[in-house]
C-alpha cells in the first residue's frame, strides 16, 4: 500500500484505493466489483471538479468489459479520465478498451507506464 | 430497427451475383464499379488478387481509379464477426460523406462449420448496414464454387444478379429466420474419447473460471495473446450467464476436431435472442445484452449458441 492511499473497496479479488488524482486498482475487477466500480469512478471524478481523473490499473490483472464501458462511460460524460496501464502488464485491457470504442472518446487517454 | 424495414428503401442494396468465368465477372463488375462514379460513390473493391487484375485496367488511374480502393480477401474476411467490426467501421467513417459501393467476395475454402458461419454473416450483413447508404454485392463462382454455396447465397441475399438483371432471391429468408432455420436442436455432446474438464461457477467463482480456462488454453499450446482473448471471452459469456441466467452456470472444456471448445450454459431460465452478440452493439449503448458476446464473437475463431432452452454457448479456439 502506498502512503496516503485510502482503501475505499475490497472484496476477495480487488482493492480500489482513493489517491490524491484519482483511484489505483489492485487485482481482478469482475462481476462481483462491478457495482462499487461504477460508482468509485463517478465519485472520484465528481470529486476532481473539472480535473482530470487518473486511474491506476497498473496493478490490475484483470478487468471484464463492463469495467472498460465504464471507464469510457465516465470519461465521455463525467470528466476526462487518464488510464494508467503497465507496459508489461496484460495488454487486454488496452485491446479491450478499442474494441469498445474508446479510440472515439478524446477525452479518455491511455498511457503506458512502467512500475 | 424492425425486421421488416430491410426491404425498406434501399432494397436492392445487398446482391449475391453468380458467375461462370473470368469474362462474366469483369462484364458485370466493370459497369457495377462505373455505375459508382456517376453516383459520386467511394468503392471497396475485396476480392482475390486474379479478380482484382481483371477489373484493375477498366478502371485506370482517372477520376475511377482515385475512388476505388483494392482489399485482398484473404486478408479482409479473418472471421466473420472480425470482418462485419471491420465493414461497420469503414461505413462509418464514410457515413454522412456520400453513398458507399462495396463488391465483398469471400473466400468459400473452409470446412463445413466454418463455411457456414461465413453465411451467417452473409445473413445478418443484411441487418448490419439496412439504414445506411451502401451497396453491397458479392460475386459467387459458379465454375469453382459448390453449387450448395451458391444455393445458400440465394437464401442470404434478397437480389440476386442473373443474366445482367438485379431480381428478387425467392429463397432468401430474413436473418432471424435464416438463424431459427440453420440453428436448430442442440449441440452434439463431446466424443466420448474426450477428456472433459468442468466448473460450477458463480460470480464469486468467476476468478477460478478464467483460472481454468487459462490453463486449460496454455496446455493445449495457445500462444499467449489468445489465452488472454480467451480468458476474456469466456469471462464475458459467463458473466452474461450469471446476470441474466440466473445466477449460475456450468463450464466445460475439452478438444475436438482441432479446435479447443470452451462451453458455457446457463440454468435455462432465460429465453434466447438468436441475434445476440452478432450486430456492433450501438454506441453508447451501455445496457446492450449482448455487448458481452459481441466482444466474444470478436475474440474467438468462432462461436455457436444454442437453445436449450436457455443458452448454450461454444467458444472455439483453433489449435492447428
Amino acid at each position: 500500500m502506498i502512503a496516503g492511499d485510502v482503501l475505499i473497496y475490497t472484496d476477495p479479488n480487488a482493492e480500489f484505493y482513493l489517491t490524491g488524482r484519482g483511484l489505483r486498482v489492485v487485482g481482478e475487477v469482475d462481476l462481483v466489483s462491478r457495482p462499487a466500480w461504477a460508482g468509485v469512478l463517478a465519485a472520484a471524478s465528481r470529486s476532481l471538479g473539472n480535473g482530470q481523473l487518473r486511474v491506476d490499473l497498473s496493478e490490475v490483472t484483470f478487468l471484464d468489459t463492463a469495467g472498460v464501458w465504464e471507464l469510457i462511460a465516465c470519461a465521455a460524460r463525467i470528466a476526462p479520465v487518464e488510464v494508467v496501464v503497465q507496459l508489461t502488464g496484460p495488454s487486454i485491457i488496452r485491446r479491450l478498451g478499442a474494441l469498445c470504442g474508446s479510440d472515439q472518446v478524446q477525452s479518455l487517454i491511455w498511457r503506458d507506464e512502467q512500475r | 430497427m424492425t425486421i421488416t424495414e430491410t426491404a425498406g428503401a434501399n432494397a436492392r442494396w445487398h446482391q449475391a451475383v453468380p458467375y461462370g468465368s473470368p469474362e462474366e465477372f469483369t462484364a458485370w463488375a466493370v459497369p457495377y464499379l462505373a455505375e459508382a462514379r456517376r453516383n459520386g460513390a467511394k468503392v471497396l473493391v475485396v476480392t482475390s488478387d486474379e479478380n482484382a487484375a481483371l477489373i484493375r485496367p477498366h478502371v485506370g488511374n482517372g477520376d475511377l481509379g482515385r475512388e476505388v480502393e483494392f482489399v485482398d480477401s484473404a486478408s479482409w474476411y479473418s472471421t466473420p464477426a472480425r470482418t462485419m467490426a471491420a465493414y461497420h467501421d469503414y461505413v462509418e467513417r464514410q457515413r454522412g460523406y456520400r453513398p458507399l459501393k462495396i463488391l465483398g467476395e469471400p473466400l468459400w475454402d473452409q470446412e463445413p462449420a466454418a463455411r457456414y458461419t461465413w453465411h451467417r454473416y452473409e445473413s445478418l450483413i443484411n441487418l448490419a448496414f439496412a439504414n445506411s447508404d451502401v451497396t453491397i454485392a458479392c460475386p459467387y463462382d459458379t465454375s469453382a464454387l459448390d453449387a450448395s454455396v451458391v444455393e445458400m447465397a440465394r437464401r442470404t441475399h434478397p437480389f440476386v444478379v442473373e443474366r445482367e438483371h438485379v431480381v428478387t432471391s425467392f429463397s432468401f429468408l430474413e436473418p432471424i429466420d435464416f438463424l431459427r432455420v440453420h440453428e436448430v436442436g442442440s449441440f452434439p455432446s463431446p466424443c466420448l474419447s474426450a477428456e472433459v474438464t468442468t466448473l460450477e461457477f458463480e460470480a464469486t467463482n468467476l476468478i477460478l473460471l478464467r483460472q481454468m480456462v487459462a490453463r486449460q488454453a496454455v496446455d493445449q499450446g495457445v500462444q499467449d495473446a489468445q489465452v488472454s482473448d480467451l480468458t476474456v471471452a469466456a469471462n464475458e459469456v459467463a458473466t452474461n450467464v450469471l446476470q441474466h441466467g440466473g445466477g449460475r452456470g456450468w463450464l466445460r472444456m475439452w478438444v475436438e476436431n482441432g479446435d479447443l471448445v470452451i462451453e458455457i450454459q446457463d440454468q435455462g431460465v432465460h429465453p434466447l435472442d438468436p441475434l445476440a452478440g452478432h450486430l456492433p452493439p450501438a454506441q453508447g449503448d451501455a445496457a446492450e445484452n449482448g455487448r458481452g458476446l459481441w466482444i466474444a464473437r470478436q475474440l474467438c475463431d468462432r462461436v455457436e449458441v444454442r437453445a436449450s432452452p436457455g443458452w448454450v454457448v461454444r467458444l472455439y479456439c483453433g489449435l492447428r
